[in-house]
């Protein structure tokens, strides 16, 4: 094997690449298996570019090993070790991909993206203060309202979720969320976004996926 | 470089969650990590934050030589 390898995602020992299959620049796909557990790699001598086309490739592969009955542990764009690194990292820490395997199963990562709009949109902690006063009661009051929004999200589709993941508000987006959804609650889980959106008119309410577990997989 | 999408486009969306999630999230399994600045490809080294360019790490230990 290649002296240097690029790694993907951690999964059982037994889950390996198809025949053929490829990664990032078209090179084939290898596999390192330690205990119960596999890394799928390829061997780069390059450090590809930061580019859509590699990044898409790098969760194309993610994507593909995932099967109704196994999620992978996705790894982070850019891990690039030494074989024996990398046999040494699954060994250390066999314990937490085994976990991660076991609470992943048959899941999958929604993200939901809710951004202020309307009426909602006024007083969004942005523009010009004329007083500390102004910018603290501005961001009181925001923070209010996320955390109202926060705890009608919980509690809509917290029954449908494994784990949740919240980000901060940023900007015009007041609440960034990632959900751990099982596939038989994904229906479930999108008319429940869908009736959210209906309650809270004064929010436009992304939600994207499935995605592989990036959010989870730390 | 593939052209992104129109701006506020469903698709451009979608590639702004893939990208921040590839990018920016997933298992770390070394404490080598590939970053980017202004198009360079540096590497970062563990907590040691030793920044250094992969044509640089190159001619020393850090990376195999090409030759």
């Amino acid at each position: 094997m290649a002296e240097r390898l690029w790694s993907y995602l951690v999964t059982h020992a037994r889950h390996l690449p198809g025949a053929g299959w490829t990664g990032i620049g078209g090179v084939p796909l290898d596999s390192i298996i330690e205990g119960e557990l596999a890394m799928w790699v390829s061997p780069l001598d390059i450090i590809p570019a930061r580019e859509i086309e590699t990044i898409t490739a790098h969760n194309d592969v993610i994507v593909r090993a995932t099967t109704p009955s196994i999620t992978p542990v996705p790894v982070r764009f850019g891990q690039v070790a030494a074989e024996a690194d990398l046999r040494s990292s699954l060994r250390d820490r066999a314990e937490h991909f085994s976990a991660r395997l076991a609470e992943f199963s048959g899941a999958a990562e929604f993200g939901l993206r809710v951004t202020a709009v309307g009426a909602g949109a006024q007083n969004l902690h942005s523009g010009e203060f004329h007083t500390g006063r102004e910018f603290l009661e501005s961001l009181a009051a925001r923070e209010q309202r996320a955390g109202v929004l926060a705890a009608a999200i919980r509690a809509e589709l917290g029954p449908l979720v494994r784990r949740e993941r919240e980000d901060p508000p940023e900007g015009e987006v007041v609440a960034r969320v990632a959900h751990l959804v099982g596939a038989t609650d994904r229906a479930a889980y999108r008319a429940a976004v869908g009736r959210l959106a209906e309650m809270h008119e004064d929010y436009r309410f992304h939600s994207s996926g499935p995605w592989p577990p990036y959010s989870f997989a730390a | 470089m593939a052209e992104l999408p129109a701006a506020g486009s469903d698709e451009r969306l979608r590639l702004v969650e893939l990208v921040n999630r590839v990018l920016d999230r997933g298992a770390v399994i070394t404490g080598e990590v590939t970053i980017s600045v202004a198009g360079v490809d540096l590497i970062y080294v563990g907590l040691n934050l030793v920044l250094t360019s992969v044509e640089t790490a190159r001619g020393k230990p850090l990376l195999p030589s090409d030759g």
